[in-house]
């Protein structure tokens, strides 16, 4: 079996890249894909805390890579679904523990016995980013609708681009608030588009229960009626190969609205 | 130039180098002069504070050329510190038998005692008082946070253990055990490592004797000790007391909420239903000690 190797990345931090990481492979493997997550973030570990995994890990990535133990004694499995694993990074290490060869071929070995490999990036363009890049075929870019965060991914698709072992990278546009593109107060999604001119994967809609999850470490794919879990769902079926249409980003109409339409319904009539 | 490298007794000496950045630059120009391939040396700092990314810088700059170094004299206690982190042995006096030669010379009457303490060089008590004053604020503002008692378990089990895991530390600690003779208790009971500092996430303190900690550790920090670990604070990092196959070592603690302990060859981790990511600071805890009965790691309140 030939997996596909993914990598999440950002270039800013703060936008969701391990949100993204945790909930689309959750997401992934709630689809019946085998799924393992690679957290290359040396020495600012999350994705494990977002699992809600902490208190399993024994090995972890560098221990691999010293050959201190198999590659699958340090692959943690999930709590609910048998077929998500997490390969941890080292909390007392540093980005230099590794080197992007070594990155490579984990995700080459890790590419045999799963569907998908996701590898979430750390922060910024340096050692750390190239170990994540490393030995990934596609990207996924996360963003959020922020000029700031907008400059930075195009940093990283410029990147992503020269390196010919990438084939395809989409966008996912994260922490979307409606009522805000509505007044003009925030870039919309075509907006962001326009501007990095990327394929979109995904938009995932602000939402206040993806702070619950993070501190429960429970994906919010697990919950039900969240509105970012929905759309996490929608990008891993995205990614699986299904057709299926975004999210509409309008707000629901607010009561002014309604009245207002009423009225003037009533007098064109 | 100062000659700093004396091959004959296996010494280097940079007690008389004033700073980090000297030394780096008279040991390179030392190196240069004299031939050190192959040899183990002693290496003094003297008083001179470095780092732990200046000792590793030396001891890369030395095996480049062949040699390594098998023991570090410094007289700085934050040296000392740093040279543990880094790996290496330490000591506080050049060891007998680099000075004996020298004693020889120099001194005629070196009376028995004086060279029975020499004798110990890695039996070594080490103080740090990095941050006392921080330690004292914090104290101080731990106290009047509101009084709440949490009701603790008198035998609580932190839930069944990683098997498999178990199995392979196993294995793999008795292959160990096989090559390291068996570490009896009295090897580390006077060693211990005294450190007075919250360790935060990230840190890890490795150390072949006892572990004593004054202050919290912090989810993320690890503490492997081949002995016991003591901490006069909340316990929420990795602990791993009797690293090296003594399931006799124990864990102390006034609030153990570790996310996995660790003695001898076994583990266990914090439930996942247990929702006590933090710990409430009150100044009542009731002191916990984590050891292995019936086969299994279990946390005991500590009364006498």
């Amino acid at each position: 079996m030939a997996g596909r190797v993914i990598v999440v990345t950002s270039g800013k931090g703060g936008v969701g890249k391990t949100t993204s990481t945790a909930n689309i492979g959750t997401a992934l493997a709630k689809n019946g894909a085998k799924v393992a997550l690679i957290d290359t973030d040396i020495g600012l570990r999350n994705l494990d805390i977002l699992m809600g995994l902490e208190n399993r890990i024994v090995y972890t990535l560098i221990d691999v890579i010293e050959e201190r133990c198999k590659l699958n004694q340090a692959l943690v499995k999930d709590k609910k679904n048998p077929n998500l694993v997490l390969l941890a990074a080292a909390q007392t290490r540093d980005k230099s523990a590794i080197s992007a060869e070594q990155m490579a071929d984990i995700c080459a070995k890790l590419k045999e016995d799963f569907d998908f490999v996701l590898v979430d990036s750390p922060a910024g363009i340096e050692q750390g980013f190239q170990n994540a890049i490393a030995g990934a075929e596609a990207a996924i870019v996360v963003t959020t609708p922020e000029m700031s965060a907008i400059r930075d991914a195009d940093r990283i698709i410029g990147l992503l681009e020269a390196k010919e072992e990438i084939k395809s990278y989409k966008l996912v546009l994260n922490r979307v608030r409606p009522n805000m593109i509505k007044t003009n107060d925030m870039l919309s999604v075509e907006d962001v588009i326009d501007i990095l001119s990327i394929k979109l994967l995904g938009i995932i809609p602000e939402d206040e229960n993806i702070i619950v999850s993070t501190n429960k470490g429970e994906p919010i794919v697990n919950m039900e009626n969240a509105k970012a879990g929905i759309a996490y769902n929608n990008v891993a079926k995205r990614i699986m190969g299904e057709d299926i249409p975004f999210m509409s980003m309008e707000a629901p109409p607010k009561l002014m609205d309604k009245i207002k339409s009423f009225f003037f319904a009533t007098a064109n009539s | 130039m100062l000659n700093i490298i004396i091959p004959e007794e296996n010494l280097i000496n940079l007690s008389d180098v004033v700073s980090a950045d000297k030394m780096l630059f008279e040991l390179d120009e030392n190196i240069e002069q004299t031939p050190i391939q192959g040899k183990v040396f002693t290496v003094n700092l003297g008083n001179v504070y470095y780092t732990a990314a200046h000792i590793n810088t030396l001891k890369t700059l030395l095996e480049e050329h062949g040699a390594s170094i098998n023991l570090i004299v410094a007289t700085s206690v934050n040296t000392q510190l740093a040279a543990i982190e880094a790996g290496l042995t330490v000591s506080e006096k050049i060891p007998e038998k680099t000075l004996q030669t020298k004693a020889e010379n120099t001194y005629e009457t070196l009376n028995n005692q004086e060279t029975e303490e020499i004798q110990e060089p890695t039996q070594l008590k080490i103080t740090v008082d990095i941050d006392q004053e921080e330690a004292s604020q914090k104290q101080e503002d731990q106290d009047p946070q509101p009084f709440e008692t949490q009701d603790i378990d008198t035998e609580k089990m932190l839930e069944e253990f990683l098997e498999n895991e178990i199995n392979k530390e196993e294995a793999e600690k008795q292959n160990e055990t096989i090559e390291i003779k068996p570490v009896s208790k009295k090897s580390y009971s006077d060693n211990t490592l005294y450190i007075k500092q919250t360790l935060r996430s990230g840190r890890t303190i490795n150390y072949d004797g006892n572990v004593f900690i004054i202050g919290d550790c912090h989810p993320g920090s690890e503490i492997i000790a081949s002995g016991d670990i003591n901490v006069w604070g909340i316990l929420s990092g990795i602990a791993h007391a009797g690293s090296k196959g003594d399931t006799t070592a124990s864990i102390r603690a006034l609030k153990i909420n570790a996310i996995q302990l660790r003695i001898a060859n076994m583990l266990s981790r914090r439930p996942d239903k247990l929702l006590i990511e933090k710990a409430n600071k009150t100044n009542n805890f009731t002191p916990e000690e984590a050891k292995i009965e019936n086969d299994k790691i279990q946390i005991f309140s500590y009364n006498y």
